[in-house]
């Protein structure tokens, strides 16, 4: 089971979309220098379908992509709440995950963030970072990471 | 930039993805969108003025007839709370201030013909601005303050939404009431750069409540971070602003810039929610050291390196140094959610 501590419609995490994105508690990874530990307590309401179809009805012709924060705890239904989100609404899904490696099925997904958080090398938004971002595109992943890059105006 | 929406999106595509263009390359500028062309009659008569080579004087879009030749301010949190203590029936009070508002707008528009007639007026006599097309304006300040009073939740909820229809109907009844061939009116929520702190302070200082020091300028509470982007736009849009004859332009503060794809769906968001008027803020770094001024939101100057820098952002349209906002609006700059991202995002 999943559970989510809250949401929130972002523009910083998946480049080019307008995201809602549902914060995961539960989260296994510990890293340090993490700015949400609170993430890894067992907190929040329960995330299945019916709150997913909830929070999407809500926003439903204003957000373009909708994003799972963490959940690695339990990688399973994560794909399987990704796959319903990517099949019954005509949305792009994104997972910020803090493991290393792909998920076994990367197709329900559009954009997959990968790695742990290390405060040496900072976050997505540094050249230094061990963090990546990749875009799915027919099923291929093509790094996008220099997209978090401050681009100067 | 002034747009004609259809169907949930801006009608010419071109045009919308060359505004979202201008936005994302860090332009400054308010856009109004409309699913009606008749509204489109304020950029209409700025175009025609450009024509007859003429200019205006007033503040809002430009246009001879769209400013206003007085603005009187209601406290509608002061005022709810004056008709609950007397226990007078919901909303009588008010309505009895706007009558008065109106008949002391009247009068002061007996005041300026008198003046305009001993040749008082040179700028009206010149035929910079028209007496006639000019509105009176009925300001509104402390909505969000006097239903948080009333102990509702300023989100979109039925009964927040039909206090603020309730509340704005009655000014537009009572605008239409008051119309002649030589009085227009029209309601307001001003920006309240000066009087918002005001209304805040006399009011602290009578024993009424006030929940913050500086009262809101939008239809949610600035530093709310409970109310994303979206709830922005819906909290300006059809339901909220349809008495507000005199416009409200929706202040979308923003951490950094978006890219172009990400302002074009704003634009539909807009479309879809039915907010007419809007801008995006992101404050721009200007350093005290060397000068520079950045359009983006940094700490240390780009150019010289120095962490003593200090931001602009806009204040009633004009961009300005927070250093110089009023004390109570620099507290209330700071605590404005400049909707940034899920800290827990990059780093979980």
């Amino acid at each position: 089971m999943l559970k989510y501590y809250n949401y929130d419609i972002v523009f910083q995490e998946v480049p080019d979309e307008v995201t809602l994105a549902v914060n995961l508690s539960n989260c296994p990874n510990h890293c340090p220098g993490c700015h949400s530990p609170h993430l890894c307590k067992d907190i929040g309401n329960r995330l299945d379908e019916e709150t997913i179809s909830n929070m999407i009805s809500k926003y439903n012709k204003c957000i373009t992509c909708f994003c799972f924060m963490g959940g690695d705890a339990n990688q399973d239904e994560v794909i399987k709440m990704a796959e319903y989100v990517h099949k019954t609404f005509d949305k792009k899904v994104a997972w910020y995950s803090g493991k290393q490696n792909f998920p076994k099925d990367i197709t329900p997904f559009q954009y997959l963030k990968l790695g742990p958080y290390n405060p040496k090398y900072g976050g997505l938004d540094k050249k230094t970072t061990n963090q990546r971002m990749y875009k799915i595109k027919n099923t291929k992943p093509i790094d996008i990471t220099n997209r978090f890059w401050r681009k100067v105006i | 930039m002034a747009l004609l929406s259809e169907d949930g999106d801006v009608r010419d595509k071109e045009y919308g993805d060359f505004t979202a263009e201008m936005y994302s390359e860090g332009h400054s500028f308010f856009t109004y969108i409309s699913d009606n062309a008749d509204s489109l009659s304020s950029c209409c008569r700025l175009r025609n003025e450009i024509t007859d080579n003429e200019f205006s004087y007033t503040l809002g879009a430009g246009g001879v007839s769209t400013g206003s030749k007085s603005v009187l301010t209601i406290n509608l949190n002061r005022c709810i709370q004056y008709e609950k203590k007397e226990k007078m029936p919901f909303l009588s009070f008010i309505e009895e201030v706007v009558d008065l508002m109106h008949k002391v707008q009247t009068a002061y528009n007996e005041n300026l013909k008198y003046l305009l007639n001993k040749g008082m007026l040179p700028l009206f006599d010149a035929g910079f601005i028209n007496i006639s097309r000019q509105y009176l304006t009925i300001g509104v300040n402390g909505l969000v303050e006097s239903a948080e009073y009333l102990g509702m939740e300023i989100s979109d909820n039925a009964q927040y939404r039909n206090y603020v229809k309730n509340v704005l109907g009655l000014i537009e009844t009572y605008n239409k009431k008051y119309r002649t061939k030589e009085l227009m009116f029209n309601c307001e929520m001003i920006p309240a750069e000066n009087v918002g702190v005001k209304h805040a302070k006399w009011d602290k200082e009578d024993g009424y409540f006030v929940p913050r020091d500086c009262y809101n300028s939008y239809f949610f509470v600035v530093e709310d971070k409970e109310i994303n982007t979206i709830d922005k736009f819906r909290l300006h849009g059809k339901e909220y602003i349809e008495h507000l004859t005199g416009g409200s332009a929706l202040h979308v503060n923003l951490e950094e810039h978006l890219s172009k794809a990400q302002y074009r769906q704003l634009l539909k968001i807009a479309a879809i929610e039915g907010c007419n008027y809007f801008t995006f803020n992101i404050p721009n770094t200007v350093c005290n050291k060397c000068g520079h001024i950045d359009k983006r939101y940094l700490k240390t100057c780009p150019e010289c390196g120095s962490t003593d820098v200090d931001y602009l952002t806009r204040i009633i349209g004009y961009m300005k140094r927070v250093s110089n906002f009023s004390e109570a609006r620099q507290e209330e700059a700071h605590r404005r959610y400049y909707d940034n991202k899920l800290k827990e995002a990059e780093e979980c």
